[in-house]
């Protein structure tokens, strides 16, 4: 079981102070659910704590040893899925698998998900929105890494591969702890077991659909 | 870094734009200035094209345990490494041919 800790994470663009000392804690098993309006800085704590983003000020720490900003990406201990598409264009989805994940066990795991089967031959630029973004979501998260930061993992996905996602984020849970941001926050609510709203650069815990309509996130 | 396939990606996708502009020099000048192309400008040149079109695939890199000045450097070592030995080639079948 890992955890992992985010602690003083503040930034602020200009004199507009974004994230204003966020403490966080996840560990192995926690599906937690970040709300919050557009623009409020979920994106900037997701991208400070991957290592991609430098905040004013962080400290990321797993199982109690804190992971310098440098250092994170090397670490492999934290997964991200951007909101952007981001796997090469060019390669088949055949190809790009083992080229992500090295272990056959991870790269069956993604072969045989459900509907991947549909469009393993096309080339991951010929790709639907929907596709590509179950598919970034199945490589992602069948990375060996501890922690999974899931930004916006919902949008464009149809129906259907929104229900897989969703089962699979639970399954993934037994063996990683997840962060995950998106405003289909009823789907996220469904699959988290804590919840937190960031709102003027700090992060409220949220109790049910009735907090965050309290916290004016949700309209009544 | 160096033996895994996805790097061997980053590689391939970077020298897609070096290799046209080595060829163009090699055509209009020199061979040796595209081979010295290759290790050094044309490798710039390539990185400018990846980061203006490519920009989000650093994204899979990452994921994968890899930063863009890890990427960068490592890519860097390759192609001047290929430049060279390719420069020394080059200069033995000069000499051999002369």
């Amino acid at each position: 079981m890992a955890l992992l800790e985010i602690k003083n994470l503040s930034h602020s663009y200009g004199k507009n102070l974004l994230l204003d000392q966020v403490e966080l804690a996840c560990s192995t098993g926690n599906v937690v659910g970040l709300y919050g309006k557009n623009g409020v800085g979920k994106s900037t704590l997701l991208k400070s704590v991957f290592g991609v983003f430098k905040a004013d000020h962080a400290t990321v720490s797993i199982d109690g040893t804190i992971i310098p900003h440098k250092k994170i990406i090397e670490s492999k201990r934290i997964a991200y899925l951007p909101q952007e598409s981001f796997l090469p264009q060019s390669l088949r989805v055949r190809e790009l698998i083992p080229l992500c994940l090295t272990s056959l066990e991870n790269q069956e795991n993604v072969f045989y998900a459900p509907k991947v089967s549909a469009f393993d031959m096309e080339k991951v630029g010929n790709l639907s929105t929907g596709q590509l973004r179950y598919l970034e979501i199945l490589l992602i998260a069948n990375l060996d890494h501890d922690f999974l930061l899931l930004d916006e993992p919902f949008s464009m996905l149809e129906p259907s591969m929104k229900a897989i996602v969703k089962d699979k984020i639970q399954e993934w849970s037994a063996t990683k702890g997840i962060i995950l941001t998106d405003h289909y926050y009823q789907d996220v609510m469904e699959i988290s077991n804590m919840d937190v709203l960031l709102e003027h650069g700090t992060l409220n815990k949220v109790d049910g659909l009735q907090d965050l309509k309290r916290l004016g996130y949700v309209r009544n | 870094m160096l033996k895994h396939p996805a790097f061997k990606n980053y590689v391939k996708d970077i020298n897609a734009f070096n290799l046209p502009l080595c060829f163009f020099l090699g055509v209009i000048g020199d061979i040796s200035y595209a081979i010295f192309c290759f290790g050094t400008l044309g490798t710039v040149f390539g990185l400018i094209c990846y980061q203006y079109l490519f920009r989000a695939q650093y994204s899979f890199y990452r994921n994968l345990g890899w930063t863009r000045s890890g990427l960068i450097l490592n890519l860097f070592l390759i192609n001047f490494t290929i430049a060279f030995c390719i420069y020394i080639i080059y200069k033995f079948i000069d000499i051999w041919l002369s």
